[in-house]
């Protein structure tokens, strides 16, 4: 009997070591942004570009201020204090040039990323627009998007043709020069294809160009619209907008053209399919119920639900390229607003407020939206993080922008 | 009868003088001081480590190093005074006229000062011979190691090089890290025991322990310490 009640005894009573295994907290304001220090170009061999260095660590402090977790600190500024330097060192030989780029943590003293291109001169930009996408898998796991390039429908010319420019709005490029009207460009996921909607040769087709090469074939050119063509995620399928039938119903075609399915049957309109990251599901602008609301269906088309319940006039939605929110246009107030939504209906959030702000996409990694705003005058394209902050013009003309879409990186 | 009448007048007489006279004014007024409380890291972990008894009966008077008014650093009325002086002209050398009540009130203030400094080292004293108290880290504590808290003074620093480097990308990440600190101070082992999912928090917590390791004290006793420590953005709620 006193065994046992020792031994419950020592059972009850309190173990030191257990004591001391409870763990303390360790706080920090949240607020704090890494400080990023770029340290002045340096040659590695060949004549000296002091402007090839100011216009890297221009684009550095572009993309990595763009991403909102850095602070980044002009060369010049010093490195003290700096939790990360990023130090690039360059060698011209004519129009050859050879750039290194390293991102250091002085704290931990240790390389996180060390890339070296080679190339021409007119390549700098894209090269550092490559390393700004190195700094960001190396601090997050992720590849940025800096390497991606925006299609987008401009009227420089006069008419409504399709450019791609770098996504800062850099090295703007024509693609269609047609002297028609060009619409909805989509970027296959590859990013080296686009899909556009074009009347060049009367109706609104659809057609597929390869951009490097230009190569491009017209895969749609049913009677009536042809349009608003998305590519599902395998890049094998596309789903568009098609009135053969007399009504505005979204059909499935492969992307040589050849009708899959049908998958909407309603006498409403039903227009502006998205897929979402996995391909099994679409969301779509449907009246179905009296005014334009968001709708998501299967891929196979069954199942359709409403998605919005709040706004008279939603469109242009597009799923994340994580799946996690969906980005839509509402109009109200005599304008329309940039708004995100939960999948399930839920945290429907405004993010624009100035302008008319229209077409949104989705950069490739879902960390950006690209958009188009009326806010200084003409349609302009715009960037901004997922959450609606860093709202930035990118369009450099002073020409109407519009449409913008925002491939992988090339 | 006379004498009564007498003493009555007299009676009468000096009250009427005693309320004539004005109540003298006491000055012996506690002196007002302003303390700021700051919350410091242990600056000497080892502080709860005290000799025995004896020999700190013979430290007695250093050891428990009141709180004074931190001279000219605190507000002190003493101070004041100063302060709104005007400043000298120009070409003068010479200093402008002590104010008079300003000394006095300093020789006062610290003849009052003095006085409740020697009562609280004889009380000190008074503890002492009788054999120390009891509290671990206090004068005449025992030296059991109890006392140092070392963890608080770990925490400290890791707070203060975590508000150096913090950075974060997701709302409310949360990371669990075991550290073990050697005899010499040196970190043996940092071993992250849950990781928040949001690589830029766990670089900044590595960042904040590598920072803060380069300064560690050693753990007192000259044992290796052990402890889990879990960092967190401030405010955030965490299940």
């Amino acid at each position: 009997m006193k065994i046992l009640l020792l031994l419950l005894l020592l059972l009850l009573a309190p173990h030191p070591s257990r004591a001391a295994e409870g763990y303390l907290d360790v706080t920090a304001p949240a607020g704090r942004k890494l400080q990023l220090s770029i340290a002045p170009a340096t040659v590695l061999s060949g004549p000296a570009a002091p402007e090839l260095g100011r216009e890297l660590a221009d684009l550095f402090g572009f993309d990595l201020g763009l991403f909102g977790s850095f602070s980044v600190a002009a060369p010049g500024a010093g490195t003290a204090g700096a939790d990360l330097v990023l130090k690039t060192a360059y060698a011209l030989n004519g129009s050859a040039l050879t750039l290194e780029c390293r991102l250091f943590d002085p704290v931990l003293n240790r390389e996180l990323a060390a890339k070296r291109y080679t190339g021409g001169l007119k390549e700098l930009r894209r090269m550092g627009h490559a390393f700004s996408d190195e700094v960001l898998r190396a601090l997050t796991g992720e590849k940025g998007p800096f390497t991606g390039k925006i299609a987008y429908v401009t009227k420089l010319s006069g008419n409504k043709e399709i450019f791609v420019m770098d996504y800062d709005g850099r090295n703007p490029q024509r693609v269609t020069h047609n002297g028609s009207i060009n619409l909805n460009p989509e970027f296959a996921p590859s990013g080296r294809e686009i899909i556009y909607t074009s009347y060049k040769k009367g109706n609104p087709d659809l057609y597929r160009r390869e951009l490097f090469t230009g190569a491009e074939a017209r895969i749609s050119a049913r009677p009536g619209l042809n349009a608003m063509g998305a590519y599902a995620p395998d890049g094998s399928r596309i789903a568009l907008v098609l009135t053969k039938d007399g009504n505005s119903e979204i059909h499935l075609i492969s992307k040589e053209g050849k009708e899959l399915a049908r998958l909407t049957r309603n006498p409403a309109i039903d227009v502006s399919p998205a897929w979402s990251h996995d391909g099994s599901k679409l969301v779509f602008v449907s009246d179905r119920l009296g005014k334009p609301q968001l709708f998501v269906m299967d891929a196979d088309g069954g199942n359709p639900r409403r998605l919005t319940t709040s706004g008279a006039y939603n469109v242009t939605p597009r799923w994340s390229p994580k799946g996690d929110r969906i980005v839509y246009a509402r109009q109200g107030g005599g304008g329309f607003q940039i708004h995100a939504i939960n999948p399930d209906g839920s945290q429907d959030t405004q993010l624009t407020t100035l302008g008319s702000n229209e077409h949104p996409r989705w950069s490739p990694d879902g960390r950006f939206i690209v958009f188009s705003s009326n806010r200084d005058g003409e349609d302009a394209i715009y960037l901004m993080r997922a959450d609606g902050s860093a709202q930035t013009r990118v369009s450099r003309g002073k020409v109407r922008d519009s449409h913008p879409t925002w491939s992988s990186a090339w | 009868m006379f004498t009564l009448s007498f003493l009555c007048h007299l009676a009468l007489f000096s009250l009427i003088i005693w309320f004539q006279s004005p109540p003298v004014f006491n000055p012996s007024e506690e002196p007002v001081t302003y303390v700021d409380m700051v919350t410091l890291p242990v600056a000497s972990p080892q502080a709860g480590t005290p000799a025995p008894a004896e020999e700190q009966a013979q430290k007695a008077p250093a050891a428990p190093a009141p709180v004074r008014p931190a001279a000219a650093a605190m507000a002190l009325p003493a101070a004041k005074p100063k302060a709104k002086l005007p400043p000298p002209a120009k070409g003068k050398a010479e200093k402008p006229a002590p104010v008079d009540d300003g000394r006095e009130f300093s020789e006062r203030l610290e003849k009052i000062e003095r006085l409740a400094e020697d009562k609280r080292q004889a009380a000190v004293l008074a503890r002492l011979r009788k054999g120390g108290s009891k509290a671990v880290g206090m004068p005449g504590a025992k030296g059991t190691e109890a006392g140092s808290d070392y963890s608080s003074y770990i925490q400290s620093r890791l707070k203060d090089a975590f508000r150096e480097v913090m950075a974060s990308q997701t709302r409310a990440p949360q990371v669990l890290v075991r550290i073990s600190i050697g005899p010499d101070g040196r970190i043996t082992s940092y071993r992250v025991e849950r990781n928040s999912g949001d690589p830029l928090f766990d670089d900044a917590v590595a960042r904040a322990v590598a920072l803060a390791g380069r300064s560690f004290k050693p753990p007192p006793g000259g044992l290796p310490f052990e402890r889990v420590f879990r960092f967190k953005p401030e405010g955030v709620v965490v299940p």
